[in-house]
C-alpha cells in the first residue's frame, strides 16, 4: 500500500550521514577535538564490596601537569538514581562492584592521567561479596545498601533482603487454574550478564564557559536526563548546563546514561572540568567499559504452566530474580518488564508472577535493547515448547491454539485492537520450511515468538522551521544513532511538506535549543518524535497554505504541496512556489515555525478505549548440533515481524537483523564471566566472545502488514523486538535436533554438550 | 620505555644481554601490544622485525627451514608449506583473522609458548627443531625440550629463536589439525589436536601415529600412550573410542573463563577420535567400522 499512497514513505532513501560513516569521517563522539582539552580518567574500585576508609590524593595532585583530582568529597552531598536514589557521583563510604568509580583525574596527557590514577591511595576494608542474585536475598548475605528500604509494594510476609524492586502479576486465580490443568510443566531457566559492546567507546567532554555555564558533549542516548544529572551532581541550575549530543557509534541502551543513572561519566567529567577550570575529555577504554558500564542483566526464572489436553493454556505461576547489580540503575524497570513477559502474550486467564530485582556486587543494569525481554522470552518460549512436547503437540499448532485475538487482554495490554501473532507464526513456519524440509541427523528447527508491548513514557516535541527556499530545519529531542532521526523523521517531514528529503535537515540534539525528550530508548523514536514531527510539519504546512490561499484565490483545504510547488488540487497550473510563500512569510507571520507534540497520555487513554495494536514476531531457526563437541551451527534464520507501517524498509530490516544478531550472540557465546570475588574474568575482546560473521546465518527479515500501530502512519517500535526471540528460538531448534532442553545460557558448546551428556545422549 | 630496532641478530642479542629481564622482544606484536596495554610496560622493547632474512621459508636438508619472522599468512601462502607440511598449513589456515595472520609471526607464536598457540602441537608432531641463539652461540633443540611451561621456553630472557627446521613427514603420511573454539578460527583454541599417521604396506593398519595436544597442559604435549595404543593396529570403533579416552587421560587441562577442564577433556577425546578416523579414512580409503 505504501508506494501508491505516499511519495516518500516506504522508499529506501539513503541514510542521512551514511556515507560519512562508511568513509571514516570524524562523526563520532570519540572524534571530538576540543582545543586545550585535558585528558580525564577514572579510578575504579579493585574490590567488589568494601568500605572506603580513606582516600589520599596528595601524591597524585603533586604530579606536575595534573590539573584536577576529585573524589566524592569534592561534589555536593547529593545522590542520584531512578527507582532508588542510591548512588553518589563517585563512591563515598563504600564501593559496591569492581569498577565502581572512586576518584577521577584530569591532566595534560593520557600518560599523566594513568600515572596519577596509580598514585591515588585508597584504603579499603573489604566486606563479604555476593554475586549470586538468589543468594543476595538470603538473611546470611551481606547488606549492600544500609539505608535503602525494601520496595513498598512487596507482598506481606515475604522475607528478603537486598531487594530494590518488586513486580507482581496477578490475573485470575492461578492456584485454582492450575488445579484444572491436565498437564503441568515446571521449569527453571537461567541467563547470564552480557555487555552491549557498541564499538565506539563512551566519551564525555566538558568545558566551563566564561559566563559560569558548562557545556557537556556526550555520545549518550539521553541528553536531557544527562543534563539533569550533571546539574544536580555538580550543584548547577539546569539553565547553566548545556548538553550537546555527538555522533554515536552504537549504544543499544548501554549509552542510556541519565536514563539508567549508572555510569555517571558525564557528571564526573563536568566535575573535573569545573575543578580544573579547563576543558576535559574522557574516552573510556573498551575493557574498562566491559567491567564498569551498564549491561543486560542475568536472571533466574521459575516458570510453571498448566494446560488442558487439547493444548488450551489455563494457568501460569512463576518467579523472576533479576540482577540489578551494585546500584538500582534500570534494574527495577527491566526486572519488572521481564516478570510481565514471563507471564507471556498468549491467552492465559490465570497468572501469578513474583518478580524481584536485587542488588549484587556486580556492574549495573541498563536499558539494553529490550530490557528484560530477551531473558524472559528465553524462558517463556522455551517453556512453551516444553509444554507442547509434554502434550505431544506440534509447537506451531500449540501456539496457534493460544494466540490472543482482537478484543483479548494480555499482560500489560487491557485490550487488543487486533493481533498479528498468528500471521507471524504461520509465515515463519512456511519460510523456514517446517514439515517440508528434509532434516538430517542432528538437525532441527525451532520457533519462538516475541512481543514488545508499547510501554508508557513521556511524550516529546518537535519543531519544523521553514527556510526562505522552502527547505526545512527540524528540531527533535531524540539523537541520531541510526534509528528514526536519520531515516523516518526527514521522510515524514518531506512527505507532509511535499519536498525532497534532501531539503530536510534534522538537527543534532542540543539541550539549549532542542525540545525536551526522555531519551532515545524503548523503541519510541517513531512513536514520540515521529508523531510530534508529523504534527509540527502539518502545522507548518497549514501556515503555508493559509498564506498561499490568498495568492491563489482558493481555500487552504483545496491546496496541496507537490514537489516544492503549492497548487490547487485538480488544477496544478494554478500554482505558486513553496519558496516564494516561505519568503513572503517574513512579512506576514515572521517565520513559518511548525510545532508538534506527541501527547503520550492522551494516546494511551485513547488506546485503552479502542484497544491497541501491538508488535508481535515469530523467529524460526534451523540448526545443526555437533553432538561430539556441543557446537551449534545456525543454518537458516527467518525473522517475521509486525512493526506496523514500514516507513523505511531497509532501516527496519537493519534493525531486525541487528537485534537478532545481538541476541544470537547471547544465545551462542556471549557472557560476562565473574569469579566469586566479583572480578570480571573476560574484560577484553580476546575473551569476551562477540559472535563473528562466520557464526551468524543470513537473517531473512520479513514484515507483515495490516496492523497499524500508534506511531505516525501506523508505525510501531522496531528497534528492540528483534532481540526478544532468538535465544529461545535457538534453544528450541537444539531441542528439536537432539531432544535435549538446555535451560542455561549461553547455548555454548560446553553448556550444550553438558546437557547432552546429562541426558545420556 | 626504551625502544630499539636492531639490524642484526648479534645486535639484538647484545641488547638482550645488556637489558636482561627488562627487555622484551617484539616481532609482530600481536601478543606483546596486548600485554603492554593490560599489564605493566617492559623496560624496553627490542623490535626484531627489521632484521633482514629472518622470514625465509625454504627447502633445506630434507625439510623446510622457516625463519621466525615468517608471518602466519606467509606460511598459508607458501606452496612449499601447503604441499609438504599440510599439517602446519592447516594450523596456519585456522589461525585468527586475516589481519592477525598478516601481522603475527610463527616465531612469536612459538616464543609466546601459550599452550593454545596454533602452530605448537603441529610442530611437536612434525618433530621439528628450534634453532636458538644466544650471544655465545647457536644450537638446535627439539620443541619437546624447548617448551618449559606457559610463557616459558629455553630461551629465557637472553635468547632468540632464529629458525625452525621441520623435516618432511614420511611419504604417504596423512595429518589433520583440529581446532576447537567457540568462534572457530576467530578465537583462541580451547583445544587443538594434531594427528599424523602413515599406513602399513597393505593398508591394514596405522603406523607411526603421532598425536599432539594443544591448550590442555602447561605446554603443548604429545600423547605417547595413545600413540602406542593405536600404532600398528587396524582402527575399529572400539579402538577409536579407547584412543579418545586415552588421549583425554594424557591431558591435564585447566578450568578458565573459556571452559572447564572437564569439558576440555571431552573435546580432547572427541577430536582425537575424529583425527584418527580422518587419517584412517584418508590412508586406507575405508570408514572406521
Ligand atoms: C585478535 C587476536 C587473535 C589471535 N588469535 C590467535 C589464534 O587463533 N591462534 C593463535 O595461536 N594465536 C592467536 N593470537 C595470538 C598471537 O597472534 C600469536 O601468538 C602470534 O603468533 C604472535 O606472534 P607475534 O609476531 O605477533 O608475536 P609478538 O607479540 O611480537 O611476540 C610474542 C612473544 O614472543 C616473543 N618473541 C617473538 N619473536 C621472538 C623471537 N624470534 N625470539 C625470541 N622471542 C620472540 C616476544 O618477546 C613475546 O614474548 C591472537 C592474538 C590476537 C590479538
Amino acid at each position: 500500500m505504501a508506494k501508491a499512497e505516499y511519495t516518500v514513505l516506504g522508499t529506501d532513501m539513503p541514510r542521512k550521514g551514511g556515507v560519512e560513516r562508511v568513509v571514516g569521517k570524524g562523526v563520532y563522539g570519540i572524534d571530538l577535538n576540543l582545543p586545550d582539552a585535558l585528558s580525564g580518567g577514572v579510578l575504579r574500585s579493585e574490590h567488589a564490596h568494601a568500605k572506603i576508609v580513606g582516600i589520599d590524593t596528595s601524591e597524585a595532585k603533586a604530579i606536575p601537569g595534573v590539573r584536577a583530582v576529585v573524589t566524592a568529597a569534592d561534589a555536593p552531598d547529593v545522590r542520584y538514581g531512578r527507582s532508588y536514589i542510591d548512588r553518589y557521583i563517585l563512591a563515598k563510604d563504600k564501593v559496591r562492584y569492581m569498577g565502581d568509580p572512586v576518584a577521577a583525574v584530569a591532566a595534560d596527557s593520557q600518560a599523566l592521567v594513568k600515572e596519577a590514577l596509580k598514585k591515588i591511595k585508597v584504603t579499603y576494608e573489604p566486606l563479604p561479596v555476593v554475586v549470586d542474585p538468589e543468594e543476595t536475598m538470603l538473611e546470611s548475605a551481606p547488606t549492600l545498601h544500609e539505608d535503602m528500604p525494601l520496595p513498598k509494594n512487596l507482598p506481606e510476609g515475604v522475607q528478603v533482603k537486598n531487594v530494590c524492586g518488586y513486580t507482581g502479576v496477578n490475573i485470575g486465580d492461578a492456584e485454582a487454574g492450575m488445579a484444572e490443568a491436565d498437564v503441568v510443566v515446571d521449569e527453571v531457566y537461567e541467563t547470564k550478564m552480557i555487555h552491549p559492546q557498541y564499538l565506539e567507546p563512551r566519551i564525555a567532554a566538558a568545558r566551563p564557559e566564561e559566563d559560569g555555564r558548562i557545556t557537556v558533549w556526550a555520545n549518550a542516548q539521553a541528553p536531557f536526563p544527562v543534563r539533569t544529572e550533571v546539574a544536580s551532581l555538580t550543584g548547577l541550575p539546569l539553565n547553566s548546563v548545556r548538553v550537546i549530543s555527538t555522533g554515536i557509534g552504537g549504544g543499544f541502551g548501554g549509552k542510556g546514561s541519565g536514563v539508567t543513572s549508572s555510569a555517571g561519566l558525564e557528571p564526573i567529567c563536568a566535575l573535573l572540568a569545573l575543578t580544573a577550570k579547563q576543558p576535559v575529555m574522557i574516552v573510556m577504554d573498551k575493557a574498562e567499559e566491559t567491567i564498569s558500564t551498564t549491561i543486560r542483566s542475568g536472571c533466574k526464572i521459575w516458570i510453571k504452566t498448566g494446560a488442558k489436553k487439547d493444548g488450551t493454556l489455563v494457568a501460569r505461576q512463576g518467579k523472576v530474580v533479576y540482577d540489578a547489580g551494585g546500584y538500582s540503575g534500570f534494574g527495577n524497570q527491566a526486572g519488572g518488564r521481564c516478570t510481565q513477559m514471563v507471564g507471556g502474550w498468549y491467552r492465559l486467564p490465570n497468572i501469578h508472577m513474583d518478580g524481584f530485582t536485587v542488588y549484587t556486587n556486580k556492574q549495573v543494569c541498563g536499558p539494553v535493547r529490550g530490557p528484560g525481554g530477551p531473558q524472559a522470552t528465553f524462558a517463556m518460549e522455551s517453556h512453551m515448547d516444553s509444554i507442547a512436547a509434554e502434550l505431544g503437540m506440534d509447537p506451531i499448532e500449540f501456539r496457534l491454539k493460544n494466540v490472543p485475538e482482537k478484543g483479548d487482554s494480555i499482560v500489560g495490554v487491557p485490550k487488543l485492537r487486533d493481533s498479528s501473532l498468528a500471521e507471524t507464526l504461520n509465515l515463519a513456519k512456511e519460510k523456514i520450511g517446517w514439515g517440508k524440509i528434509q532434516l538430517e541427523k542432528n538437525q532441527g528447527i525451532g520457533f519462538a515468538t516475541g512481543a514488545w508491548i508499547e510501554g508508557s513514557g513521556p511524550g516529546g516535541g518537535a519543531v519544523v522551521k521553514m527556510n526562505e527556499d522552502g527547505s526545512a530545519t527540524v528540531h527533535i529531542g531524540k539523537v541520531d544513532y541510526g534509528t528514526a532521526a536519520p531515516f523516518g523523521i526527514p521522510m515524514i517531514v518531506a512527505e507532509v511538506l511535499g519536498i525532497p528529503t534532501d531539503d530536510v535537515t534534522v538537527l543534532n540534539v542540543d539541550t539549549d535549543a532542542s525540545p525536551w525528550d526522555a531519551g532515545t530508548v524503548g523503541s519510541r523514536s517513531m512513536l514520540v518524535s515521529g508523531n510530534a514531527v508529523k504534527l509540527a510539519a502539518e502545522d507548518a504546512r497549514d501556515q503555508i497554505l493559509r498564506m498561499a490561499a490568498g495568492q491563489l484565490e482558493a481555500s487552504p483545504e483545496d491546496l496541496e504541496i507537490v514537489d516544492r510547488q503549492i497548487q490547487v488540487k485538480g488544477a496544478p497550473s494554478r500554482s505558486v512556489s513553496l519558496a516564494s510563500v516561505c519568503n513572503a512569510g517574513h512579512n506576514e507571520i515572521g517565520d513559518v515555525i511548525g510545532r508538534g507534540y506527541f501527547d503520550s497520555k492522551a494516546s494511551q487513554a485513547h488506546e485503552r478505549e479502542t484497544g491497541s495494536s501491538q508488535p508481535f514476531t515469530t523467529h524460526a531457526a534451523m540448526v545443526e548440533v555437533d553432538t561430539d563437541t556441543g557446537n551449534v551451527k545456525v543454518l537458516k534464520y527467518v525473522a517475521v515481524h509486525d512493526v506496523g507501517f514500514v516507513v523505511h524498509p531497509k532501516a527496519v530490516e537493519g534493525q531486525i537483523e541487528g537485534a537478532a544478531a545481538m541476541s544470537l550472540g547471547q544465545a551462542l557465546c556471549e557472557q560476562v564471566v565473574h569469579d566469586s570475588d566479583g572480578r570480571t574474568l573476560n574484560p577484553t575482546f580476546v575473551d569476551y566472545l562477540m559472535p563473528t560473521i562466520n557464526m551468524l546465518p543470513r537473517i531473512e527479515a520479513v514484515t507483515v502488514s495490516g496492523y497499524p500501530g500508534a506511531g505516525p502512519y501506523g508505525t510501531k517500535g522496531a528497534g528492540e523486538i528483534g532481540s526478544v526471540p532468538p535465544m529461545a528460538c535457538i534453544a528450541n531448534a537444539i531441542y528439536n535436533a537432539t531432544g535435549v532442553r538446555v535451560r542455561r545460557l549461553p547455548l555454548s558448546p560446553e553448556n550444550v554438550l553438558r546437557a547432552l551428556r546429562e541426558a545420556g545422549k | 620505555m626504551d625502544y630499539f630496532e636492531p639490524k642484526t641478530v648479534d645486535e639484538a642479542l647484545s641488547l638482550l644481554d645488556q637489558h636482561g629481564e627488562q627487555a622484551e622482544v617484539i616481532a609482530g606484536g600481536t601478543d606483546v601490544m596486548v600485554d603492554i596495554k593490560y599489564s605493566d610496560e617492559p623496560g624496553c622493547l627490542v623490535n626484531i622485525k627489521r632484521i633482514p632474512d629472518l622470514n625465509a621459508i625454504r627447502e633445506s636438508n630434507g625439510g623446510v627451514h622457516i625463519g621466525p619472522l615468517a608471518t602466519i599468512h606467509e606460511l598459508e601462502e607458501s606452496e612449499l608449506v601447503r604441499k609438504r607440511l599440510p599439517l602446519l598449513w592447516s594450523a596456519a589456515h585456522q589461525f585468527a583473522s586475516l589481519q592477525i595472520r598478516n601481522t603475527a609471526t610463527i616465531g612469536g607464536n612459538i616464543c609466546r609458548a601459550s599452550p593454545s598457540g596454533e602452530t605448537l602441537a603441529p610442530l611437536l608432531v612434525l618433530e621439528a627443531e628450534a634453532e636458538v641463539t644466544f650471544s655465545d652461540g647457536a644450537r638446535t633443540e627439539p620443541f619437546s625440550a624447548f617448551f618449559k611451561g606457559p610463557g616459558e621456553t629455553s630461551l629465557g630472557s637472553k635468547g632468540l629463536l632464529t629458525g625452525i627446521n621441520v623435516p618432511y613427514p614420511a611419504d604417504g603420511s596423512h595429518a589433520v589439525y583440529l581446532k576447537h573454539a567457540v568462534r572457530g578460527p576467530m578465537d583462541i583454541a580451547m583445544v587443538g589436536v594434531a594427528v599424523m599417521a602413515t599406513a602399513n604396506a597393505d593398508k591394514s593398519a596405522l603406523d607411526d601415529v603421532r598425536i599432539g595436544l594443544g591448550a590442555v597442559a602447561p605446554t603443548p604435549v604429545r600423547a605417547p600412550k595413545t600413540e602406542a595404543l593405536v600404532s600398528g593396529k587396524a582402527l575399529d570403533a572400539a579402538l577409536v573410542k579407547e584412543a579418545g579416552a586415552s588421549a583425554a587421560s594424557e591431558s591435564s587441562p585447566i578450568t578458565d573463563q573459556r571452559s572447564s577442564g572437564e569439558y576440555r577433556g571431552w573435546i580432547v577425546d572427541a577430536l582425537t577420535r575424529r583425527g584418527l578416523e580422518q587419517c584412517w579414512q584418508a590412508l586406507t580409503g575405508k570408514e572406521v567400522a
